[in-house]
């Protein structure tokens, strides 16, 4: 139902900040919709740790890839509207789920995919994804050659 | 509840002294569905476990209340959200058993199972007149 509400092409922000400018500088502003997931990044030295939201996000459908500069993130968030009932206890609903109706449907559900483009290239090895409580948290740290260097400066005597 | 569920607005939430965070209360988004024998909310509460939800009910009331387990980061250099409490009230409809309500927290979704009161029926002997 929500399909199109959750997968976007990306590459676009909603809210374009300084600060946005200077850790995706590369990212085009005036995105009408919202991205799903909403994220959120933050530095802890050299690593980078972004945040993303993914409520009800089955664990066995999340991908978290690497593409030189961008980080993608992708998997799907079932309607649980579909499923045999969480907390049942007739294990028989299971065999045969009742027929259901829906009065309110505010969450969101489908596939997504969402690609988030980094300043700099991305090490892969540094790469570490955690899912925990509905939140994904990705840590990575850029690539040797892109990491600031510090430039010794000679005085004249 | 059996064909909206109504939300109460005033006086549902604690007044801003009460509450122990300075950061923001969320009303979770919900999906409500019905089956055979129960109503079945499921509220999103991104960040909140088993041990930060909580559920009560007063008379037809129920109010869901959540936290992030963990504190939110100090500074984002970029964010769409910010974490903070949820919060959220529902009116019961007359036909949910409140004594039996179940609920269970993974990933973040609280499912709230709400089961209905079976109907009573009982056999009224009929004697010869």
């Amino acid at each position: 139902m929500l399909f199109s509400d959750l997968l976007f092409p990306v590459r676009e922000w909603p809210r374009m900040s300084d600060e946005l400018l200077r850790l995706f500088p590369r990212t085009a502003p005036g995105l009408a919709r919202r991205p799903f997931p909403p994220v959120a990044s933050t530095q802890d030295g050299d690593t980078t740790v972004i945040r993303a939201l993914v409520p009800g996000l089955d664990p066995a459908t999340l991908s978290v890839e690497i593409e030189g500069d961008e980080l993608i993130l992708a998997g799907e968030i079932a309607d649980l509207a579909t499923l045999p009932q969480v907390a049942a206890n007739d294990s028989s609903e299971a065999v045969a789920p009742p027929a259901r109706r829906t009065y309110r449907k505010e969450r969101g559900h489908g596939r997504f995919e969402r690609r988030l483009r980094l300043a700099f290239r991305i090490e892969r090895e540094s790469v570490d994804a955690e899912l925990a409580r509905g939140i994904l948290t990705v840590r990575l740290q850029p690539a040797q050659e892109d990491r600031p260097q510090r430039i010794p400066v000679r005085t004249q005597s | 509840m059996k064909n909206e569920s109504n939300e109460l607005t005033l006086g549902s939430k604690a007044p801003l002294e009460a509450r122990p965070e300075s950061r923001p209360t969320y009303r979770p988004r919900v999906d409500l569905h019905e089956d055979a024998d129960a109503y079945v909310l499921i509220a999103d509460v991104p960040g909140a476990d088993e041990t930060t939800v909580e559920l009560t009910v007063e008379k037809n009331v129920l109010k869901l209340s959540a936290r992030p387990v963990a504190a939110a980061d100090a500074t984002y250099e970029y964010a769409e959200f910010e974490l903070g409490a949820y919060e959220r009230v529902f009116r019961l409809a007359e036909d949910v058993d409140t004594s039996a309500i179940d609920a269970i927290v993974q990933n973040g979704v609280v499912h709230v199972r709400l089961p209905r009161k079976k109907p009573e029926t009982r056999s009224i002997p009929v004697r010869v007149g």
